[in-house]
């Protein structure tokens, strides 16, 4: 009889203590070194990197209420993100120019691309793939971290990102690839880049220096002689090109500068949000969890006294202190949601001040682009001209349908 | 417009006798491009025929420039090469007033603790890229102190061995060091760094890394 007591003493006091107590975790940002350079490099070794914007990777049906993925906000970080990644990699001098290009028919020797699985100040997950000129694959992986309380602190280094982890990882990463690459392999890539390019402006010229070989790479077919005038020109075209790319940039740039402040104040307080929400969560369900088991263990412990003996009154009073642990702990559980109206608020707030800014990259991206895009076809009509003038041929050619991205490598991976 | 004008000055001449020769070709089956005005080619109704426009150099269907009559193909080609250079640098200017426009933007550093970001405004020029053999390994316009920037600043960073002799190169390149074919990256930036290294302990012991890096103590 008296084990019987203290079992109930012992039950009631856990269920009090545990209506009580909240759950708190220690977070540390997790961090990696990144990579640099402590040599330069020779220029002829190095690869130029093109970072497509991201893919936002909002779901089909997506709903931002239970998902808590919101598109605009998703639409302002697949531009953000792209350019902080060029801004580490430039970090390490193990490249020549990183750009975050428009579109993948931009000529580059590297193009990075990614998709974000989840970004809410707190978890960061993004798919990031590799692929060179000749369409080698060359790596595809999932990069993931968790922020702390000190990746938003007020005296961190704010050259680093909060989500930095993730960025070195993926800059290591890929000097760790470049490294297995032989100098002859990165050479033929350099070439295969500026043939796509040449061959896009001046297809009748350069259109067969370029195919696909029996895996279904890019390879050289033949290389134009060094002193032929026409890759001159070509080259100061390419010129051109890559200038109307850093132009872009320098909007990406202010899209990026812009953006900064408020994005990692939506990140910061979303994740305090979502720290509160999950751990509000957890306690509700461990409260819940020790409510039933006093509950069920109370009930199940038999009492021979009569109606009044202070076992029974201690197993009604362990059943009734269960039952409201488990009441409370829904209550607690409904709570929660105050904290999903917060990142809701919290990402239309940020959203109406990052929409205008987005629209305004675009258009910018829109009207530098079909720019540029008007004058190289001009270029084409020129080039095929004095192409024709210089050797007397005279093919027929559509010049409106350039080859920019007809050989197109197989893909895998 | 810039043909039409140019064509002014020969058109009356050269008028009737262009004229003559649509019509011949118009009556072989030519089409009915032809002689249509000043303004070069009906290219409507898959017509292949006759070139239109008076004087100046002719557009033909497929977009391509044509020629003045009576031009050499040198002088076609030299009017060409101009058009393209004088395009180019019409180009070239349109991108400057872009810049010059981004320049007026001011950007708001604070959340990178003040520190100016290196893609910098209006920086971006021809004269930073680097033209180099077949492309890439170009330096953007202008990167360094950007965010998660950690560059070597230029004064740390080696010279390059580009202008050197061979002679030169010779007298800092120690007798036991081989000519590898197959070097890597890593064994030619330190061949390369020891090279350009002036100061001689140094480069010795840069030349002793080399050593060690390709096993060759």
């Amino acid at each position: 009889m008296r084990t019987n007591l203290q079992l109930f003493v012992a039950l009631i006091l856990s269920a009090g203590f545990m209506s009580g107590c909240t759950v708190s975790e220690v977070i540390h940002a997790e961090t990696s070194h990144l990579d640099v350079a402590s040599l330069q490099i020779s220029e002829s070794l190095l690869l130029d990197v093109g970072i497509l914007n991201f893919d936002a990777g909002v779901p089909n049906n997506n709903d931002s209420e239970k998902s808590r993925i919101y598109p605009e906000v998703r639409m302002a970080e697949a531009r953000y993100l792209p350019y902080h990644i060029k801004t580490t990699l430039q970090g390490t001098g193990f490249w020549g120019a990183v750009r975050v290009v428009p579109s993948p028919d931009v000529s580059t020797d590297i193009l990075v691309s990614g998709v974000i699985d989840q970004s809410d100040g707190e978890f960061i997950t993004v798919r990031l793939k590799a692929v060179d000129a000749t369409g080698q694959f060359w790596f595809e992986n999932s990069y993931t971290m968790q922020t702390g309380i000190s990746s938003y602190a007020e005296y961190r280094d704010k050259t680093q990102d909060p989500y930095q982890k993730v960025f070195n990882d993926f800059a290591n990463d890929l000097h760790t690839h470049v490294l297995t690459i032989e100098p002859q392999d990165v050479a033929r890539i350099r070439q295969v880049s500026e043939l796509k390019f040449f061959g896009d402006m001046a297809p009748d010229v350069f259109g067969e220096h370029l195919a696909l070989n029996d895996e279904g790479r890019i390879a050289v077919q033949r290389l134009p002689a060094e002193n032929d005038p026409m890759v001159d020109r070509m080259r100061q075209i390419r010129e051109r090109d890559r200038l109307v790319v850093d132009t872009l940039n320098e909007h990406y740039a202010n899209f990026y500068y812009g953006i900064a402040l408020p994005y990692e104040g939506w990140r910061k307080r979303t994740r305090e949000q979502s720290v509160a929400y999950r751990q509000t969560r957890q306690s509700a369900m461990r409260r819940a969890l020790i409510g039933a088991a006093v509950v069920v263990g109370s009930a199940s412990i038999s009492t021979d006294g009569g109606y009044y003996s202070a076992e029974r009154i201690a197993k009604n009073v362990a059943i009734n202190k269960g039952w409201n642990t488990i009441i409370n702990s829904f209550r607690q559980y409904r709570s929660a949601n105050i904290h999903r109206e917060e990142i809701k608020e919290l990402s239309e707030s940020f959203v109406a001040e990052a929409a205008p800014m987005v629209v305004q990259v675009q258009g910018e991206t829109l009207r530098l682009t079909g720019t540029a895009e008007a004058q190289y076809e001009s270029w084409r009509k020129l080039l095929r001209d004095i192409y024709e003038t210089e050797t007397g041929f005279a093919e027929i050619i559509q010049v409106s349908d350039p080859s920019r991205g007809q050989l197109q490598p197989q893909p895998t991976g | 417009m810039a043909r039409t004008q140019q064509g002014i000055g020969f058109a009356v001449g050269t008028r009737l006798v262009l004229a003559f020769t649509c019509l011949m070709l118009a009556a072989c089956g030519g089409g009915s491009g032809g002689s249509g005005g000043a303004n070069g080619t009906d290219c409507e109704g898959g017509a292949t025929g006759g070139t239109g426009g008076w004087g100046g150099p002719d557009q033909s269907c497929d977009g391509s420039v044509g020629q003045y009559p009576g031009e050499s193909e040198a002088d076609r080609k030299a009017r060409l090469e101009k058009t393209l250079d004088e395009s180019v640098g019409g180009f070239d200017e349109v991108l400057a007033e872009e810049q010059r426009e981004i320049s007026t933007v001011g950007r708001n550093t604070e959340g990178f603790g003040g520190q100016e970001g290196g893609a910098g405004s209006g920086r971006v020029g021809l004269g930073s890229q680097g033209s180099g053999g077949s492309g890439g390994g170009n330096g953007s316009g202008g990167a360094s102190g950007e965010p998660g920037s950690v560059a070597i600043p230029p004064e740390e960073k080696q010279a390059s061995i580009g202008g050197m002799s061979d002679e030169e190169i010779k007298s800092r390149t120690p007798e036991d060091i081989p000519d590898l074919v197959s070097e890597d990256i890593v064994a030619k930036q330190l061949r390369e760094a020891a090279i350009s290294e002036s100061d001689p302990d140094l480069r010795e012991r840069l030349w002793e890394e080399y050593r060690s890096y390709n096993d060759l103590n």
